[in-house]
């Protein structure tokens, strides 16, 4: 049979303030804490720009650009999609688009943190590429990216249900159950289809008819990528962007 | 205070039986030539204050989708036949919305019924498409209604259309072996 002693711990000071005293953390050093402290200097607002909203609002685009419909005569008809929330004086160039249904329109509404995938943002990110002019690997360094939840409205409008139950039933199998929105940044973001809505109106007054039209909110859960830095074997650190050569 | 009765003592003499015969007074009656009348005044009416079109015959079928209950190949006639009509030409309504400018253009269109059922042949039907001369836009009619009612004759058809949204294809093709009917008014 298993005895337990315990200790007696009487004469310990338990009540001290740790508050009181000082880390010593901060003054500890490493190589990693002087990598990131140097990555902190470096860091610049106009760096923190990556597009990644922009990228990832145009791969959405395309992802749905290949959808269609099979018209009465049975011929595959291609199907407009087009950024839903356009500027007038741009729009107005455009405003043909919708004159023929079908049309598709998505656009970018809110995104929130996503708490799940968070990082810590000390966390270093070590990456390694391939550089093929100079034919060896670089290291590249970066702080943690951020965690976000991208929606967007996939607007759909049909002329006959017949179209629209065909517009429906692809855009579903492109969910099965995420849709891949590879973009510069990524490969592996994957957007996820929400919930279906009901815009248009089917029951109507006199002299007025039908409406067909959709939404589909999608939630697209990506990655802010913070800014790369390229890390030689002679440890210096330097800014780099995807795209440049070292 | 007291109570008065009134007691009747002339006796009307009892009415004719008023279902037997019609009375020359009777609003109600068909026979009656004015209805004519005003029948050719409303439709020189329409003609003075209102302009050409160029309606597009819709020639109804069976063939239908039974499931959707709508049809998507609607055969339309390739030739248009000129009528008058009368219409409030409204500026196209640019809403920006989600698919961009949304044109919208929903009018009233109305003929004289005896015309119009002369010019094309028949009534005017949901399908049917209009362009008028004033403006380079087609409208699909959705609704048809009846409409003026003076002296119990029937003389407009007021037709709701808005603006086609169909493939140009379909605009363009005669998707219809039938011969487009060329009509013609008071025997022009």
């Amino acid at each position: 049979m298993t005895t337990y002693k315990f200790i007696d711990n009487s004469g310990l000071d338990v009540d001290w303030d740790a508050s009181s005293f000082t880390s010593k953390n901060g003054t500890w050093k490493t190589r990693e804490g002087d990598v990131r402290k140097e990555i902190y200097k470096m860091t610049k607002a106009r760096s923190n720009v990556s597009f990644v909203y922009k990228e990832s609002l145009r791969s959405m685009i395309t992802s749905f650009n290949d959808v269609g419909y099979i018209s009465s005569e049975d011929k595959w008809t291609d199907i407009k999609c087009i950024h839903a929330n356009a500027e007038r004086a741009i729009a107005k160039l455009k405003q043909e688009n919708n004159i023929i249904l079908p049309v598709l329109s998505i656009g970018q509404t809110v995104s929130d943190n996503d708490s799940e995938r968070q990082k810590t943002e000390s966390l270093l990110v070590n990456e390694k590429y391939w550089d093929k002019e100079k034919n060896r690997a670089i290291r590249i360094l970066s702080l943690a990216p951020r965690a976000v939840n991208v929606r967007y409205q996939l607007n759909i409008w049909t002329k006959y249900m017949a179209d629209m139950d065909q517009i429906l039933e692809q855009i579903r199998l492109k969910f099965n159950p995420e849709m891949q929105v590879p973009t510069e940044f990524s490969t592996l973001a994957k957007a996820f289809l929400e919930s279906e809505e009901e815009v248009g109106q089917v029951t109507v007054s006199d002299k007025e008819d039908r409406i067909l039209k959709k939404t589909m909110n999608i939630v697209l859960r990506t990655y802010i990528p913070s800014p790369k830095f390229l890390f030689s074997s002679e440890g210096q650190i330097t800014e780099f962007k995807i795209g440049d050569t070292c | 205070m007291a109570k008065k009765n009134y007691k009747a003592t002339t006796k009307l003499p009892e009415l004719p039986d008023l279902d037997e015969g019609e009375s020359l007074l009777n609003l109600f009656d068909q026979d009656n030539p004015d209805i004519n009348l005003f029948n050719l005044v409303d439709d020189e009416m329409i003609r003075l204050a209102g302009s050409k079109f160029s309606f597009y015959k819709y020639y109804q079928t069976e063939e239908f989708d039974d499931v959707y209950m709508e049809s998507r190949n609607k055969p339309v006639a390739k030739n248009a036949i000129t009528v008058h009509g009368h219409y409030d030409p409204t500026s196209m309504s640019e809403e920006l919305t989600q698919f961009g400018i949304e044109l919208t253009n929903d009018q009233l269109f109305t003929f004289n019924k005896s015309y119009i059922e002369r010019k094309i042949g028949r009534s005017v039907i949901p399908g049917d498409i209009l362009k008028p001369a004033f403006q380079d836009q087609m409208y699909e009619i959705f609704e048809v209604v009846e409409d003026s009612f003076e002296s119990y004759g029937v003389y407009h058809l007021v037709c709701s259309a808005k603006l086609l949204r169909d493939a140009p294809d379909v605009q363009d093709t005669p998707l219809t072996e039938i011969s487009d009917e060329l009509g013609g008014y008071a025997g022009i």
